[in-house]
């Protein structure tokens, strides 16, 4: 049984083109030209019951617009859409104490008081009983090991302690569907790893259903069996992971600086499949799984003053995707 | 209900954070109503009535627009609502089941009840230190009005605000000539009939008047007619009207644009 | 152009204010004809110079200084405290509202008005005296101004505090001599609030007495240098608290 339905989903925003400078303003105040971005493009999809399903794409894809779709805050222009057989701007509370939505660093926590405070609110404001409260509570506590800042003022914690209070706030309801949105950006590496498994213990616990976007390859390497990628508002691809990166992930791009001048395009294009060469620079693209003996071959036979080894960005992994094979 | 009483007391709460900061809000306050004072002390000292008021009742008036101003006119919701819509923190709540401009009301009246028991306060010293007859005399008429004048207020600032919603550089402007007028025409510095006739009756075409004029003047002990209870009850109306279609409009320009 | 419709609204601000300085001025009018130790004429004069006084004090003081708080809480403090220009300049120096033009014409109406109601006008080197004056004042309540706001530095969320300056400016239109000795005393000495607007404004139609001209200009000394010693104390302070 599906639990979000969206059926050819569109959204279009008019944005007015202003010309630059003092002339355009003048002119933008008698006669404005309007054009349309389609910021989502007849999307469609299904997601079931305690799936952890990661939205991938580039920045302005449409990921995060989706998203605010699913969760009431913006109105369609065309399409169906169904979360928990509710129209989801309809915003009715039955609904909303449903579901939670996480963006990145929109902080729900009163900034001057301690995080408990805050969570006290939400349980009012969801209409959590007591004792389901208390079991949550010393549940997300325990599993985020935050129990000894519970009573310090938010802006006195750090910027991952807040992140995880943030979290406590945003389920304290125990919501069936978690929005995350961009849930790892501006983090650093220990925060972002601490993040996911956090996602992925709470999706394994509570059989939550989660959407989470990213345009960080990791974290949705680690998190989601199932992809939804999304560029420039359409839907490109709809599947298992292991399909996509078998398919286009399955190589690395060694980037090597060369100490010396004396290093030709021929020697080094006998190594893998040449990205990017200008002297002393080269970029090469090879399978995963012979990345590091290249790695050392390059180390042995070449003076060497950098080596880099990279996963492909997936801007790239996109970009052939959508030039590339046809997926649906 | 019971999510707005926990609202109310986590505001009351965060109220206490910042002391020394809201004490300067009340010296401010206690400074404005010093001035006038002073100013009017001199002014009556050529001349014994003004225009059907004595010295004694001049001074009863000022003190107690103090305290109506308290109640009346506080509201940091109109500081707060402005920022959020435009940063994009109202999102934070629409998708929760709580009302949005009942939430900051909430808000608002913990404000106003902690202003209120300063007020008493500074009103309770300023009579030791200047001892003027005050003549106070609390009626079902004073309270509806103070009641109402309440809630025009608040209505009031959020039909200022919603401009955020179509040009968001505005909404502090607005407010501020809102409030600008505020201090003259609500019967804060001088009490409102001592303008000519036509200004009067011209200026109860505005909801100004119903904020501390007329709220005041009815506690203390001066006549009231019930028909401007009605009107004060009119501009409720109206603004509540008014402020629900705009607000509605407003957040659907939000929502069709996503900031 | 994007400050265009801010413009606009400052405009009409400002021609609010002068519309309600006008209707306080009527109300005053009627009921009275002495204003502590001044005639009608001479408080219109006084009142003509508050307005024009609008200008620096809202058009340029109370642009800038009220961003102050929000540099502290954002954080841009410190990016203008790593540019080489001193940051006493740099925050003074931000903004400046051309708007309140209102204000200038309604204040030199009041003035006109209140020399046509006195019967005279003041000789070139009195009004030479009063600009000086006028520009010395300005200094003065840059520096009471500044030397409120510079408290923020210290502690964490004091705006506040401009509305208790802004309120205790509103009284430099009154003489002095409308309070009680006890706070015309604080108000001539301490907070010489009632000095900056009545001695420039009084010079235009009695003289100044030696000691109040050379005591302005001492005072307004005075508060230059203390508010710049709270602003670069408070930088300190503000350096070593930040996180």
């Amino acid at each position: 049984m599906a639990v979000i339905e969206v059926k050819n989903l569109r959204k279009y925003y008019k944005v007015h083109q202003k010309e630059p400078g003092l002339s355009g303003s003048i002119r933008s105040l008698f006669h404005r030209k309007y054009y349309d971005v389609k910021a989502v493009d007849n999307v469609s999809f299904e997601i079931g019951e305690g799936e952890l399903i990661g939205f991938i794409g580039p920045n302005g894809a449409g990921k995060t617009t989706t998203l605010k779709v699913l969760s009431g805050l913006l109105y369609p222009t065309s399409g169906h859409v169904s979360v928990l057989g509710f129209t989801p701007w309809d915003r009715k509370p039955a609904f909303q104490k449903q579901f939670s939505l996480v963006m990145g660093q929109k902080n729900q926590l009163w900034w001057d008081l301690p995080a408990i405070e805050s969570f006290i609110l939400n349980k009012e404001i969801y209409e959590v009983p007591d004792n389901k409260y208390k079991k949550t509570l010393d549940e997300l506590v325990e599993l985020l090991d935050v129990a000894d800042i519970l009573k310090v003022q938010v802006r006195k914690l750090s910027l991952g302690q807040r992140m995880k209070m943030e979290l406590i706030a945003a389920l304290i309801h125990s919501p069936k569907i978690l929005f995350l949105d961009e849930p790892t950006i501006g983090l650093d590496v220990v925060m972002q790893k601490k993040m996911r498994d956090f996602i992925k213990e709470y999706n394994h616990r509570y059989r939550a259903t989660i959407i989470l976007t990213s345009h960080y390859m990791d974290d949705v390497k680690e998190l989601c069996d199932r992809v939804v990628i999304i560029d420039k508002g359409k839907l490109i691809f709809d599947g298992l992971l292991d399909e996509i990166i078998k398919k286009y992930a399955d190589h690395k791009l060694i980037t090597v600086i060369f100490s010396k001048n004396n290093v030709t395009r021929a020697d080094v294009e006998k190594l893998g499949e040449l990205k990017e060469f200008e002297s002393p620079k080269a970029v090469i693209s090879v399978k995963r799984a012979s990345a590091p003996k290249v790695a050392a071959k390059i180390l042995e036979e070449f003076p060497v003053a950098d080596i880099n080894l990279e996963e492909p960005q997936i801007e790239d992994i996109i970009r052939e995707v959508f030039t590339g094979k046809d997926f649906a | 209900m019971r999510k707005y009483l926990t609202v109310f007391a986590i505001d009351w709460q965060n109220q206490f954070i910042y002391r020394l900061n809201f004490i300067l809000w009340r010296l401010r306050n206690v400074l404005r109503v010093l001035m006038t004072y002073f100013l009017w002390t001199s002014i009556f000292s050529s001349q014994t009535s003004v225009f059907g008021y004595t010295r004694e009742q001049m001074v009863a008036y000022l003190l107690l627009a103090l305290f109506v101003n308290s109640l009346v006119a506080s509201a940091p919701s109109n500081d707060n609502v402005g920022g959020e819509v435009s940063n994009g923190t109202l999102n934070n709540f629409l998708v929760k089941p709580i009302g949005y401009l009942r939430y900051w009301f909430t808000r608002d009246l913990s404000s106003k009840l902690l202003n209120i028991i300063f007020a008493i306060g500074e009103i309770a010293l300023l009579y030791l230190l200047f001892r003027p007859s005050l003549y106070v005399s609390p009626s079902i008429m004073s309270i509806l009005l103070l009641i109402s004048a309440v809630i025009i207020y608040f209505l009031l600032g959020k039909l200022a605000i919603s401009i955020v919603f179509w040009a968001p550089e505005q909404t502090w402007g607005l407010m501020f000539i809102v409030l600008v007028l505020m201090e003259m025409l609500t019967g804060l510095i001088f009490p409102l009939d001592l303008l000519p006739r036509w200004a009067f009756s011209a200026l109860q075409f505005t909801p100004f008047p119903y904020l501390i004029y007329f709220p005041l003047i009815s506690a203390i002990g001066r006549p009231v007619a019930f028909r401007f209870l009605l009107q004060s009850l009119f501009w409720v109306a109206i603004l509540y009207y008014l402020v629900k279609k705009v607000w509605a409009k407003g957040l659907k320009t939000y929502s069709a644009s996503g900031i | 152009m994007e400050y265009r419709s801010n413009f606009i609204t400052w405009m009409i601000i400002d021609f609010t204010w002068s519309a309600m300085d006008l209707l306080f001025m009527l109300v005053l009018i009627n009921f009275t004809q002495v204003l502590g130790s001044w005639s009608k004429g001479q408080m219109l004069v006084v009142l003509g110079f508050f307005r024009i006084m609008v200008i620096p004090v809202w058009g340029w003081l109370f642009q800038s200084f009220s961003l102050i708080p929000k540099y502290i809480s954002e954080g841009m403090l410190d990016m203008i405290l790593t540019k080489p220009i001193d940051s006493q300049f740099m925050v003074s120096s931000r903004q400046f509202g051309f708007s309140i033009i209102p204000s200038l014409f309604t204040g030199i109406g009041f003035t006109l008005y209140g020399f046509k109601i006195l019967g005279m006008f003041p000789s070139p080197i009195f009004i030479i005296q009063f600009f000086w004056l006028a520009v010395v004042s300005t200094a003065l309540i840059y520096g009471m101004y500044f030397a409120t706001v510079a408290c923020t530095l210290y502690v964490e969320r004091l705006n506040n505090i401009h509305h208790v300056f802004t309120s205790l400016y509103d009284a430099s239109r009154y003489p002095g001599d409308i309070f009680s000795p006890m706070l015309k005393r604080i108000l001539t000495t301490l907070i010489p609030i009632s000095l900056v607007i009545v001695i420039p404004a009084q010079s235009l139609f009695s003289s100044v007495k030696p000691f109040d001209f050379i005591y302005l200009h001492i005072i307004t000394a005075v508060f230059l240098i203390l508010s710049r010693r709270i602003w670069t104390n408070g930088l300190r302070h503000y350096s070593s608290a930040s996180s």
